[in-house]
Formats: structure tokens, C-alpha cells, sequence
């Protein structure tokens, strides 16, 4: 199944919905939000994507929480199979 | 006392057997208004225990074990009081599962509307998570939350932070075991971890993949299937594809729990007249089978969910069924769970259309009907629920409903008014939330209350026939008097309330 991961800071949450909608139409089912954060707490976060997580029934979806770009970064190289699998 | 890298618990008010009755269980959803021992003692006993590994478990716990250890991992669900002490002696993963954190969901929502005290469910899991993040500062270990309601905590995140939550996962109990088990195995390789993980449609759980529990379930509930074919915009179960589990694998559940003094249980699914069918006629041989397999092992079966519409279809499939069944000594009444929902057909038209099917919608109302007068005779009782708030009703939907219910007095039932819920995911799952009640929702709740009233005590009665259950039949009877008694205040507060909302 295709994946697809996709980077933000926890400025940008509100391009999350619109990047999802971008990978399914893609055929994208697995779909990691992978979020830097800076001043926001966890669970600000999930709170902010809770709307794009309830809309999104579909997809396989997962939040990762980093605290830096290179973290982000070497996530990248994650196989989402690997967790449904 | 033994060790383990992971354990799964709970809190007490699913922490616990009711008293081997299940439908005692939604006595957990009440809010405070009574001595907080008495309503514990009542609905949700301790649970028998060795060094706190528990006798009989929630079957989601279970199902998590039972993947766990086959995977490899010393893991096993512990008594909530026992969380403690498991974690002291080196435990690194808690897994916790719920239905309802924070008293949430329909039946708790209905009761918290108008009263203004937190229910017991909410109330137990806040002192058990709180006992629990007091340990964080000296104990390294990680919590996982799982189950049919992590959709709660999308609404209350503040409390992740507050209460250190490293994962959630959200699965509607698909897949739920495979993931938690991949990401257990991360945590103990020191790799980074999801926040939240929710599975899609997509990566639904194949039968091939499942694990049958190593221990005894909570009064012996295990599940004969996922999915359901009927879709209705309300519920998150329709979302999944529907599969049967086959007898084989249902046999071995039930063997766990006789094995393990167990002897009675529930078959869990969306619709058990549905069982072994691939539309919404039900296959009456897999059904019987089932059935027949249950009964073999236990002294008394109850089914978790079935539909009116799937009844009202084979009616001779419900006499064949009771006569397995209710044998008249151990078992004299078979109680199920079913969904009316709505006497409008507007609304069911509008959110749930083949709920009625293979008959069109607009017969709804009566198929409510012809399938509680089937009930009746063959003593299967119905504990309905009806939702109140549905997006787009209107005040001739209520009527509609109200009307419906005062139909239904003569057959033996419950009728459980909830209100609406966006539960996620499904397809309502960001329409409002309902609170504000009109006069007309009043006469809607009333004639459910009064409904329940004129059948309760004779229900306790006839539920708890063991001579074990008298000191809790006299604690439930003089419950049903106080409401009685109530009856009129009830009224008169929920008319002011709606009077201040309009």
C-alpha cells in the first residue's frame, strides 16, 4: 500500500487537511504527519488536528512529535507497513 | 508476585464482572447522585484476583494479551489496584483501554445534561490515571490508550499533556492488538513512536491474523465478528467491512472461559442474526450453528447486538433460536441489545437508510414494532436505544419517536433515550454535539422513563433468578422506588430546563 509521510511545524497545522486530501488523491493510504515542535505541547497539537483526524476515516493515519528537523528528517525514513502489518 | 515488561488494565467500573450480570454495567455511566460506595458495590464489584492478575478481564484487554504473548512479550492484564505495585517491579509499557474516559458517550452525556455531578465511570478513571502519573516521576514506563472511545481524548487533549500519554490508539478495534504489539516492540527498542495512530479502512484486520484470547473475558463476552453492513452515519462500527469469525476460533474462546470457571457468555457483534451472512438476510444454519456451539459450553448465552430488520426477516429463525436457547431452567429470558434510533423515517431516511432493510425505510416504525411483539413471545428482551438530537430533527421527528415508544409499552423492553454524540470516526463525527432539550424532547424522555419504569422491577426479577442475587435485587428495587418517587420532580426539572432553552 503506498505511503506517504509529510513534514510540519506546529505553525502550519492548518495545511495538514489540505496535504491528506493531496495524498489520497494520490492513492496514498497510509499517511504519517510528522510535526516539529516548537511551542506547542503535544496535546495542543493533537487538539489542532483533531478535526483533519475525525474527517479523515479512510487513511491509516499517525502523528509523529519531534522536536527538531533532523529528527523529522530521519523519521522520513519510516515504513508505515510496519506497524499494520 | 511475578514480573512483566507490559500490563493492560482499566479502571474498576470495567475492572469487574457486575455481578456476572452485564447489563449491570451501564450503571457505571451514573452520575454521583447517590452514596459513591453504594452505586460501586452495586454496579461494579472488584474483581477476583490472584497476586492481581485478574480472573476475567475486558475481551479488548484480552485480545491486546493475547497478541502480546503471542508475539513474544511477557505481558498480562492487571487489577487497576494492582497497577501500582506491577510498575514498581519493572513493568515498561502500561497499556490502558477504555470505553468511556471522561464520561463522554451517549448513555453518560444523557445523564450529565441534567445532572450536574461526574459520572462513576469518569470519576474511577481519573483517580486511576492520576495514581498512575504520580509514579511517572520515579518509574521510567510508557502509557499506551487504546479502545472504541480514544476519540475522546481529540476533545479533551489537554489532559495527554497533564497525564503524560505517549500513544494513542485509535482502531475501532481493528487491527487495535497488531499495532499496540508493533508499537510496544519499538518502545522496547528505545525507537521513536507515533502520538496518535489511527487505522484506515484500508488496513482492516484479515481473520487469517487473529489471535484467540489465552484468558477468561468479562462474563464470558467474545466476539463473533466485525463490521456491519448497514452503515449508518452515527456509528464508527459501519465504517469496517463485516467478517465472521469462524466457529473454530469462537469454540476456542469459549473453551478459555470454561476452561476458566466461566460458565455463561455473550456473543459480541453488530448483529448476531447476521452472523455468517454476507447481506442482510441472515443465514439461518451459521446462526444456529453459533448458537447451538454456545450452548454447549454454557448454561446461560446472551447476544451483545442484533437488528429488528434482520429478525422481522426470518421470524422462524428467532423461534428455532430460543428453542436452543431458553431452556426454561438455566436460562429464561435471552436479553440483547438493538438500536430503534429514531421513529421518524425522515431521519432514519436521512442518516441511516438500510437500517430497515430488506425492507424499505419507510416501513420503519413498523418493523420497530412487529420485531418487540416477536421479542415479546419468545422471551428475548430488548434493551433499545434511541438517539435524541440527531442532526436535522425537528419537532415532528420527536413526536414521531415519542409516539413510537408509547407503542412499544406492551413488550417486555428497555428503552434507553441517548442524546447525540459525534462519535469518530464515523461519518457525524464533526456535526455539534446535542445538549439544549425542547418541551418536546421532555415527552419523549418521559414516555421512555415511564416505559422503563412499567417494566423494570419485573425484569429484575425475572433477570436475577439465582438466590445470590437477593441482597442485589433489593438494593436495585429500592433504586426503582426512589425513581418512582421522583418520577414528577423529573418531569418538572426537565420542562424548566427546556423552558430556559427556548
Amino acid at each position: 500500500m503506498k505511503q506517504r509521510l509529510l513534514i510540519f511545524k506546529d505553525s502550519e497545522l492548518d495545511k495538514a487537511g489540505e496535504e491528506i486530501k493531496r495524498a489520497l488523491a494520490d492513492g496514498c493510504f497510509r499517511i504519517g504527519l510528522i510535526i516539529i515542535k516548537s511551542k506547542k505541547t503535544v496535546g495542543e497539537i493533537i487538539g489542532e488536528l483533531r478535526d483533519v483526524i475525525k474527517g479523515n476515516i479512510y487513511p491509516s493515519l499517525s502523528v509523529w512529535v519531534v522536536k527538531s528537523e533532523e529528527e523529522a528528517q530521519k523519521l522520513m525514513n519510516l515504513e508505515l507497513g510496519e506497524l499494520y502489518a | 508476585m511475578r514480573k512483566f515488561d507490559i500490563i493492560l488494565s482499566t479502571d474498576r467500573s470495567l475492572m469487574t464482572n457486575h455481578h456476572g450480570k452485564e447489563f449491570l454495567g451501564f450503571g457505571t455511566t451514573m452520575p454521583l447522585i447517590l452514596p459513591r460506595r453504594f452505586i460501586q458495590w452495586l454496579f461494579c464489584p472488584p474483581m477476583k484476583h490472584e497476586d492481581g492478575i485478574v480472573w476475567q478481564a475486558p475481551y479488548g484487554l484480552r485480545r491486546i494479551e493475547a497478541r502480546l504473548v503471542h508475539d513474544g512479550f511477557s505481558a498480562a492484564v492487571v487489577d487497576p489496584d494492582y497497577v501500582p505495585r506491577y510498575i514498581e517491579r519493572g513493568a515498561k509499557v502500561l497499556i490502558i483501554r477504555h470505553h468511556d474516559w471522561f464520561g463522554l458517550n451517549p448513555p453518560t452525556t444523557t445523564w450529565t445534561a441534567f445532572i450536574d455531578k461526574e459520572p462513576l465511570n469518569a470519576v474511577l478513571f481519573r483517580e486511576f490515571i492520576e495514581t498512575v502519573c504520580k509514579l511517572r516521576d520515579r518509574y521510567d514506563f510508557k502509557i499506551i490508550v487504546a479502545g472504541p472511545a480514544v476519540w475522546q481524548w481529540l476533545h479533551m487533549n489537554d489532559l495527554i499533556d497533564r497525564y503524560h500519554i505517549d500513544v494513542i490508539v485509535d482502531s475501532n478495534g481493528d487491527r487495535e492488538e497488531i499495532v499496540i504489539s508493533r508499537i510496544v516492540k519499538r518502545i522496547l527498542e528505545g525507537k521513536p513512536v507515533p502520538s496518535y495512530v489511527k487505522m484506515g479502512i484500508k488496513d482492516n484486520l484479515t481473520i487469517d491474523k487473529l489471535v484467540p484470547i489465552v484468558h477468561a473475558s468479562v462474563n464470558g463476552l467474545i466476539e463473533i465478528g466485525r463490521g456491519c453492513p448497514r452503515k449508518c452515519a452515527f456509528c464508527s462500527v459501519g465504517s469496517r467491512p463485516v467478517r465472521w469469525y469462524p466457529l473454530e476460533f469462537i469454540e476456542k474462546e469459549i473453551q478459555i472461559n470454561v476452561k476458566e470457571g466461566v460458565d455463561h457468555g455473550i456473543l459480541s457483534c453488530t448483529d448476531v442474526l447476521l452472523y455468517g451472512s454476507d447481506t442482510v438476510i441472515p443465514n439461518e444454519d451459521a446462526v444456529l450453528k453459533v448458537n447451538m456451539l454456545a450452548k454447549k459450553y454454557w448454561r446461560q448465552v446472551g447476544w451483545s447486538h442484533c437488528t429488528l430488520a434482520a429478525a422481522v426477516a426470518n421470524k422462524k429463525l428467532i423461534d428455532a433460536v430460543t428453542e436452543i436457547l431458553i431452556d426454561g431452567e438455566n436460562q429464561k429470558l435471552l436479553g440483547v441489545e438493538v438500536g430503534v434510533e429514531s421513529g421518524s423515517v425522515k431521519l432514519m431516511r436521512m442518516h441511516m437508510p438500510a437500517k430497515s432493510r430488506p425492507f424499505p425505510i419507510e416501513r420503519w416504525p413498523e418493523i420497530v414494532e412487529e420485531a418487540f411483539a416477536l421479542f415479546h413471545e419468545h422471551n428475548i428482551v430488548p434493551a433499545a436505544t434511541i438517539i435524541v438530537g440527531l442532526p436535522g430533527e425537528e419537532e415532528d421527528d420527536v413526536k414521531a419517536t415519542t409516539e413510537l415508544v408509547r407503542r412499544l409499552r406492551p413488550y417486555r423492553s428497555l428503552i434507553v433515550p441517548m442524546f447525540f454524540v459525534p462519535m469518530g470516526p464515523s461519518r457525524l463525527g464533526r456535526q455539534e454535539w446535542f445538549r439544549k432539550i425542547k418541551h418536546y424532547h421532555v415527552d419523549l424522555l418521559m414516555a421512555c422513563l415511564d416505559h422503563a419504569l412499567y417494566w423494570a422491577e419485573r425484569l429484575v426479577e425475572e433477570y436475577m433468578t439465582d438466590r445470590k442475587y437477593f441482597i442485589i435485587k433489593r438494593a436495585l428495587r429500592w433504586f426503582l422506588n426512589k425513581v418512582k418517587e421522583s418520577r414528577g420532580k423529573v418531569e418538572e426539572k426537565l420542562r424548566e430546563y427546556a423552558e430556559a432553552n427556548t
